[in-house]
């Protein structure tokens, strides 16, 4: 009898069918033997070629796809089980309101959001429920300014902030006072306050460039992540010289916002790597660990 | 007797997506189709559900390579998580690579090859993907062999010109 084919072979490791003249002759012939061990070898080898790279995630619930089809997935008779519970909770709804009717208005919630207003920050402030006094009912909160965030100047007013290259300057710290105001503040208002501090150094908008642009203007070589995509380069002046920022994808939409310029007195800023004579620091939403990690990539 | 889709969704589910990747390779579309093929599954309510659910994804994902859906209509995407955590980069940056190695040594391949090798992938049997290609029965061994082969040899390939290149 002849060998077996690669058809019979297949059809033999991925359903276990054979007929038994086949299966004698596999008893029988070593090198069919190996030629099945090979096809299994070969097989397993694709299947988890197949399987690499992709990401395995749990499937969104299956009342979801319900839904989306027009179905209803949950039964009549769960709703007479909680009737009971929807009247408690209306009861409760309306015993809530009805508050309202008797107790004088609450004081209002304090949160600190920082709105760059111009080339200024502005706090708004309002008091937190759990923080306020019952009574009486606060007059409403004013907008504070980054001056009076610094407390009282000693040397009139607009001590203490100053201004850089047309933007306010931040001060050192907050008082006591105002600290757990910025610790209520939203994290948008962190971030903003972080970038304010950077574009202290800033004397120009940025402005979109070409690959080549942006290497000139900066005086060398632009350091990126290998293997990321690039989105584009943008340039701004800073004091001392030029910042060329880079944005790369990193995945999951997420962006990775390069800074570099040239070194400044040969000091490196501490979350910078250096490259050549230049600093280059990044941005992005990732654990820190990660971030340096990416940074040590940059070519 | 109904099709019990809760099972064939939890059972299915993981394949379908993978099977959809390679063919549109974008995860978000993947998943995204995935779950347009089971809304669909719903309203017809097949026999041989796994089959149907593998014949219309790979229906799907041709009109989605000619723009159709996306011009059709926006599919909402059902999220499984409230706001997934940013993916770890590295992690992410060599899944990119690998994927890209697959997706350049499935494209050495023929198109019948490597339509047969992904519904065999999916866990079609040969009855299923013959019936879903247009091949006979006894055509599937040999041409999954042949795919299996190919592909094997092509990402080993280009993986070590990847490497030869640094």
């Amino acid at each position: 009898m002849l060998h077996l084919d690669d058809a019979v072979i297949a059809e033999y490791i991925d359903t276990a069918v054979i007929s038994r003249d086949h299966e004698r002759h596999l008893s029988a012939c070593a090198e069919c033997r190996v030629l099945v061990e090979d096809a299994v070898r070969v097989r397993e080898q694709a299947k988890a070629i197949l399987h690499r790279g992709l990401a395995t995630a749990d499937p969104p619930p299956f009342t979801g796809i319900l839904a989306r089809a027009g179905r209803t997935p949950v039964r009549r008779r769960s709703y007479r089980g909680l009737a009971w519970a929807a009247t408690v909770a209306l009861a409760a709804g309306l015993g809530w309101y009805g508050r309202a009717l008797v107790l004088p208005a609450p004081t209002p919630v304090v949160t600190y959001i920082q709105v760059p207003v111009g080339e200024s920050l502005i706090v708004m402030a309002e008091a937190p429920a759990s923080e306020a006094p019952a009574t009486p009912a606060a007059p409403a909160p004013s907008p504070v300014t980054m001056a009076d965030l610094a407390g009282p100047t000693t040397s009139g007013a607009g001590a203490g902030t100053g201004t850089v290259g047309g933007i306010e300057r931040l001060p050192a710290a907050p008082p006591p006072e105002r600290a757990f105001a910025l610790r209520q503040a939203e994290p948008e208002a962190a971030q903003r306050l972080g970038r304010l501090r950077e574009e202290q150094d800033a004397i120009s908008d940025w402005r979109a460039v070409s690959l080549e642009e942006a290497q000139t203007m900066l005086g060398g070589d632009l350091q990126t992540v290998a293997g990321l995509q690039t989105l584009g380069y943008a340039v701004r002046a800073v004091r001392g010289g030029v910042e060329v920022r880079t944005e790369q994808v990193l995945g999951g939409g997420a962006v990775l916002e390069l800074l570099q310029r040239r070194l400044r007195d040969n000091l490196l800023a501490a979350d910078a790597v250096r490259r050549g004579d230049f600093e280059v620091s990044g941005r992005a939403p990732i654990p820190r660990d990660s971030l340096r990690a990416l940074l040590l990539r940059l070519q | 007797m109904p099709t019990d889709w809760a099972s064939v969704y939890t059972a299915t589910w993981g394949d379908l997506v993978r099977f959809l990747h390679h063919k549109v390779w974008d995860a978000d579309r993947a998943r995204d189709l995935a779950q347009e093929v089971f809304v669909r599954a719903l309203d017809e309510d097949p026999e041989d559900a796994r089959a149907w659910l593998f014949t219309v994804a790979a229906n799907l994902a041709r009109d989605e390579a000619r723009g159709d859906i996306r011009r059709r209509h926006k599919l909402e995407l059902i999220k499984s998580e409230p706001a997934p955590t940013a993916p770890d980069p590295i992690e992410e940056m060599e899944r990119g690579q690998q994927l890209r190695l697959v997706r350049e040594a499935l494209a050495l391949l023929t198109d019948r090859d490597r339509d047969v090798l992904l519904l065999w992938d999916a866990g079609l049997d040969y009855e299923a993907i013959a019936g879903e290609t247009g091949l006979t029965k006894g055509a599937i061994g040999t041409t999954l062999s042949r795919a299996r082969k190919r592909l094997v040899e092509a990402y080993e390939q280009i993986g070590g010109r990847d490497a030869a290149s640094g």
